[in-house]
């Protein structure tokens, strides 16, 4: 599966990407990339970016950055994943949204909001509802897309970004129960990770660009450290996610996938 | 000389008192006309601000819809049953449907986004949601082309003007995001809060292209009177079966109305101390004016009049000043409780900014103005006087004669 950091909002693409959506047949190390043939196909290309970038278990630490026309917010954030499908966040900083969590476990999922000591269950339409105003719906952080069988991948050809040579492919949605009906993605040809993506409406408008830069070694698996989303319904607009830490790997107390650690102060 | 005539004189004698006395009536009469016209005319707006914003007299919606906050699922689209279409065409109780596509939508000016509730609908949305206060800057769009009506709330918070463009982005009902760019073709105060700052109207057209739905969310329904939504409700149930909500806006404003209720004893209880004050300066003012005609007392009891006659003649005092007092109030309150219910007072500029959520409530504060209404006040008023003279009238009638004429 394409790993779906570069699916979403940049925090939800954080946590998703490092904790979310961490496959459990995934191997511990970085595999062995599977030979792949002079030019590969679309499917080739997405199996060999979650090769790179998926791990059986994960934690991370970044700071997210939202700059807007008025003001700028920075978020320090802790994400663990666990398997396919259990993952969770918290906020550490500022401290007016410390201790905010937020936790998956298969398909329920529940967000502790600190400020008023309460657990909420996110269930039908509120699922749908964008999270903190945002048009990322809580639903699109429950449903790891697997892109493979969600769209339909081509490679449009090659172009340059930030000096590296890439392939641009296109991923048309097969219907529209899908968030983003289409995406473009440039693929960095020699790392396998997406340098580049820009996200679609239904109606072909372009509604985001996320890059990815900065690319570092970790565990030996090379990973962007920062990326950057620009909405372009929102001039000035900008959200920038730096991983100040990544684990691969790591074994986890327990607690930390149950209603136990969501609650606990 | 009649007892009236008798009582009518004496209170004349000491005019600045009566006129201090009875002044307390009026103003507990008109104060009690006018609150009871203004919170009566509260609630008129409250129930009205729902019936022409999102409920008209009767809403038919899915099960479990949300009802709090800006929330409007496209999860569940609503269909009606062919029974329930038959009952809405052919009832003589209904004078018109109409379909219409509620969700929450982010208007970006490409500055400033907002999220806010867009409403579809067709043209005979006014029929169901009448527009009489609407004030219209641009024109309703009738075409997807035409693009948009904006609450003017909208327009002011965004810098928006007719003509400009906006995008509208929101998800479908399938679930994946759209964004289209739309023209500004109205910025509408419709003087009710709730929907100038929040809501869009589009064409019926515009809003399946957005939302790509192809049944509605809501169905409204306006009948003949308000007062036959509960018992076409009932019959409305039965047909649209299960997964369907029917609302009557009765049911829609009982909480607010409800609160109403408590401003309302509030308000009774005030007056009520209020016209015991003025009981009390009414009783004050007859027990002087018998203790400063005690030697006339006296007199009257020696030329015949009977206890009963004394009592009488200053219980008619009280009488005479409660019922001008109270006629005086009445006037007041009655003219005023007519003109601000043809001049309602326009709270819009004071209710700006305020994040009213799904409460619909009107920008104008009106009284209702009823006659029939004013005729209790005007009652507990001069009862109120002729109950307070009842003790100064018994204390002159109890007066010996003798005594009496001998008094200085």
């Amino acid at each position: 599966m394409f790993a779906s950091t570069f699916e979403k909002s940049l925090l939800i693409a954080a946590w998703v990407s490092l904790g979310g959506l961490a496959l459990a047949q995934a191997p511990e190390a970085p595999a062995e990339p599977a030979p792949v043939a002079a030019e590969p196909t679309a499917e080739q290309i997405l199996d060999r970016i979650d090769q790179n970038m998926v791990s059986e278990s994960r934690t991370a630490k970044m700071t997210m950055t939202v700059e807007g026309k008025r003001r700028t917010r920075t978020y320090r954030i802790e994400s663990y994943g666990r398997g396919e499908t259990d993952s969770a966040m918290v906020y550490l900083a500022p401290a007016r949204d410390k201790g905010t969590k937020m936790l998956k476990l298969g398909d329920e999922m529940w967000l502790y909001l600190r400020t008023v000591d309460r657990v909420q269950k996110l269930s039908g339409h509120m699922l749908r509802e964008g999270m903190m105003g945002s048009d990322i719906s809580y639903e699109d952080m429950m449903n790891g897309e697997d892109l493979r069988s969600a769209y339909k991948a081509s490679i449009e050809g090659s172009e340059t970004v930030d000096g590296r040579d890439t392939w641009k492919l296109v991923l048309v949605a097969h219907d529209d129960t899908v968030a983003y009906p289409k995406r473009v993605s440039w693929i960095d040809k020699e790392l396998y990770i997406p340098l580049k993506q820009e996200l679609f409406a239904l109606s072909g408008m372009k509604l985001k660009t996320w890059t990815m830069s900065d690319i570092k070694p970790f565990d030996g698996r090379m990973y962007p450290t920062r990326m950057t989303v620009e909405d372009h319904l929102k001039k000035g607009s900008k959200t920038t996610v730096t991983f100040d830490e990544l684990k691969f790997g790591v074994k986890f107390a327990r607690e930390v996938f149950s209603r136990r650690w969501l609650e606990r102060r | 000389m009649t007892l009236g005539r008798l009582a009518l004189r004496n209170m004349l004698r000491s005019k600045r008192r009566t006129l201090l006395s009875t002044a307390a009536i009026v103003v507990g009469v008109m104060y009690l006309i006018l609150g009871q016209a203004f919170v009566g005319g509260i609630e008129e707006g409250i129930v009205q601000a729902a019936e022409d914003g999102m409920t008209g007299h009767i809403t038919v919606r899915v099960d479990d819809y949300p009802t709090t906050g800006l929330s409007h699922p496209v999860d569940d689209l609503l269909t009606l049953t062919p029974a329930a279409k038959a009952l809405l065409d052919d009832d003589a109780r209904v004078a018109a449907w109409v379909e219409r596509t509620v969700f929450v939508a982010t208007l970006s000016t490409g500055d400033d986004s907002l999220r806010i509730r867009a409403i579809g609908a067709g043209a005979r949305d006014a029929e169901v949601f009448q527009r009489t206060t609407w004030t219209v800057e641009g024109r309703v769009p009738e075409t997807a082309e035409q693009g948009a009506l904006l609450g003017a709330g909208i327009g002011r918070m965004l810098g928006i003007g007719v003509g400009d463009r906006v995008i509208l982005r929101t998800r479908t009902h399938a679930g994946a995001i759209n964004a289209l760019d739309v023209a500004v073709a109205g910025l509408v105060q419709t003087g009710n809060m709730a929907l100038d700052g929040t809501t869009a109207w589009l064409p019926d057209a515009l809003a399946r292209d957005l939302v790509r739905a192809e049944r509605p969310t809501h169905v409204g329904v306006r009948l003949k009177r308000r007062g036959q939504a509960p018992a076409f409700a009932e019959a409305l149930r039965a047909a649209v079966g299960d997964g369907a909500d029917v609302i009557t806006v009765q049911e829609e404003t009982a909480e607010l109305l409800r609160m109403q209720q408590i401003r309302r004893n509030a308000l009774n209880i005030l007056v009520g101390v209020l016209l015991a004050m003025s009981a009390l300066a009414i009783a004050n003012t007859i027990l002087m004016a018998a203790h400063e005609r005690v030697r006339e007392v006296g007199t009257l009891r020696a030329m015949g009049m009977t206890r009963r006659r004394i009592v009488a003649l200053f219980v008619t005092e009280g009488a005479i000043m409660g019922g001008l007092a109270g006629l005086v109030g009445l006037g007041v309150g009655g003219l005023g409780a007519w003109y601000f219910s043809e001049n309602p007072i326009d709270l819009g500029a004071l209710m700006q900014g305020v994040d009213y959520g799904n409460i619909q409530f009107s920008a104008y504060l009106y009284t209702a103005f009823d006659p029939g209404a004013m005729v209790l006040p005007f009652v507990i008023a001069a009862s109120t006087a002729v109950l307070a003279s009842i003790y100064p009238a018994l204390l002159a009638s109890r007066l010996e004669i003798a005594d009496a004429v001998r008094a200085e």
